[in-house]
């Protein structure tokens, strides 16, 4: 323990329990918007085509911040609109072809990172690397965090009307159009904060788990949110004190604590636990 | 319920007003009788498909109008595009004499319930305020006049004990009646409904009956998309038979013939 203590002490522990907070904040704020519309599934294929993005841009632009954010931003549209055209042209739906691009934009992804000798860094990117982050790295957290959740808490109330039904939003004068493209960069951007935090394969873990415990605790839309943030900042926190101690990693921790948090609501939320109706069947 | 002699119907409303004057459910003002909404050759295209060619109707407040035609004759896309949700290609939609372009407060749009996700996390009172949305907007307080109409809604719904349920765990019939306390809530004169009676049971729709008399006795207009034949009279005034255009439309017992029904749904 007293290892830790030591660890604790150097800066670069303290920035990773802050990045662990803040992240799993800004992933749990907004993965309330993944559980009410039901595309966690779909979060997962783009997760994915985030790689091949960064691989592409760190070809071209060589390896930066704004090269690895662009890259993966524009690889997500790609793949996101890429589906829905392919889908649109051809005999497949847009699942199928959802399937077809990301797999195989992942593995281009994954050969041209290789060639370019940044195994280390494929690495990092497929399962995160949040003690390894800089002040630079730290500073567009912070960003994308604050900015998701102001963004949101300002279109909260149409946001929740859009998000139970878009026709009935857009009849009401909802500006539909605009939270349709916001949903989708606020989603899309804090997918690539996640990636320094738990990389692209965990990322739909961060970006689900927390509203999905919410949503067995609460049904009120609103609290999906705020608790989601809690939620996800709790079990990051929570897994960074795990991780060292028992040498575990913390990618990997980060989204087997939020898995137990589910777990435990599914079993013992108040109001609709399996404890709950179990006794309540007896 | 007439109200005294009110103001003359203004200059840029198409026709004189014939029938009386009423007062519409909500903010209790009197209103010209001409509250007429028009649509005028309309057309509507999804991409390549002609969805619904030079349809014209006419109806006003108080009046129920039902659309029928077979699947994929156009009725959807009529009521989103009197929804303001779909863009026409072509032609108007006149309400109160003003072309539309867009949506408008006092025409609500209720989805067909197999549309809606009942599992989303809302109450009942949750789904009848988001019909404050329009007068409230996106930072707008959460006046005392809001909460009085949304109870108002409500209770004229008889849904006051059940407005903190979560909105999956109700009936088919009390689903509807929460859509449209939600049109209330928005002090809506229009109700443009799809298939407002599908999928409920036998006394739902009874219910659901009686409630349309009383929203157009109070001066709403209905339209609904409708399927089952045989109950369009007893629940409609009017009847628009569709089939990508328009076969008939009038009053119900005037158009809503055998030969009328057969050109409607017939093969040819």
């Amino acid at each position: 323990m007293s290892d830790f203590t030591e660890f604790f002490h150097q800066p670069i522990a303290r920035r990773a329990l802050l990045a662990c907070v803040m992240i799993g904040f800004g992933n749990g704020y907004v993965s309330a918007l993944v559980v009410l519309r039901r595309s966690s599934l779909k979060m997962g294929t783009i997760s994915h085509s985030l790689l091949p993005g960064i691989a592409v841009a760190v070809l071209f632009f060589g390896l930066t911040q704004w090269s690895v954010l662009g890259g993966a931003a524009i690889a997500a549209l790609l793949v996101g609109l890429g589906s829905l055209f392919l889908s649109r042209t051809s005999r497949l739906d847009q699942e199928t072809a959802l399937g077809v691009l990301y797999t195989a934009s992942f593995a281009a992804g994954m050969l041209i990172l290789r060639t370019l000798g940044l195994q280390q860094k494929l690495d990092e990117w497929l399962f995160g690397s949040i003690v390894g982050m800089n002040d630079s790295d730290m500073w567009i957290a912070y960003g994308i965090t604050f900015g998701t959740v102001l963004f949101l808490t300002t279109l909260m109330r149409p946001l929740l009307i859009f998000l139970f039904e878009p026709n009935v939003a857009q009849s009401l004068g909802v500006p539909v159009r605009l939270l349709n493209y916001g949903v989708f960069a606020v989603v899309i951007l804090v997918l690539v904060s996640s990636l320094q935090a738990v990389g692209c394969i965990l990322s739909v873990g961060l970006l689900t788990i927390p509203a999905a415990t919410m949503r067995l605790l609460t049904n009120d839309a609103r609290w999906m949110f705020w608790g989601g943030g809690l939620i996800g900042a709790l079990g990051a926190t929570v897994a960074f004190f795990l991780a060292y101690p028992l040498d575990w990693d913390i990618s990997s921790t980060i989204i087997v604590v939020l898995g137990l948090f589910a777990l435990l609501a599914y079993l013992f939320s108040p109001s609709q636990g399996l404890l709950l109706r179990w006794v309540r069947e007896r | 319920m007439k109200p005294a002699p009110s103001d003359p119907p203004s200059a840029s409303l198409l026709e004189p007003a014939s029938a009386d004057d009423h007062v519409c459910w909500g903010g209790g003002q009197r209103h010209p009788a001409s509250h007429e909404l028009w649509v005028k050759d309309l057309s509507v295209s999804y991409r390549e498909t002609r969805a619904l060619e030079h349809v014209n109707l006419h109806s006003r407040c108080g009046r129920s109008v039902a659309l029928v035609g077979p699947n994929g004759a156009g009725k959807s896309t009529l009521i989103k595009t009197m929804a303001g949700i779909v863009k026409p290609d072509d032609g108007e939609i006149l309400w109160r004499g003003r072309r539309l372009d867009g949506t408008s407060r006092e025409i609500a749009y209720l989805p067909q319930r197999s549309e809606v996700d009942w599992l989303f996390p809302v109450t009942v009172r949750g789904l009848v305020e988001m019909g404050r949305y329009p007068v409230v907007g996106w930072w707008g307080a959460y006046r005392r006049h809001d909460k009085d109409i949304v109870d108002r809604a409500l209770e004229t719904m008889q849904l006051t004990d059940l407005q903190n349920r979560q909105i999956g765990a109700l009936s088919g019939g009390q689903q509807q009646r929460t859509f449209i306390a939600r049109a209330l809530a928005q002090e809506a004169h229009v109700l443009i409904l799809d298939e407002p009676f599908t999928g409920l049971d036998k006394p739902a729709q009874e219910q659901l009956c009686q409630l349309f008399g009383e929203l157009t006795a109070e001066g709403r207009l209905l339209v609904a998309s409708h399927h089952e034949l045989g109950s369009v009279a007893p629940i409609f005034d009017e009847v628009l038979l569709l089939r990508r255009h328009v076969v008939a439309f009038g009053p119900v017992e005037e158009v809503f013939t055998p030969s009328n029904i057969e050109e409607t749904f017939g093969t040819v």
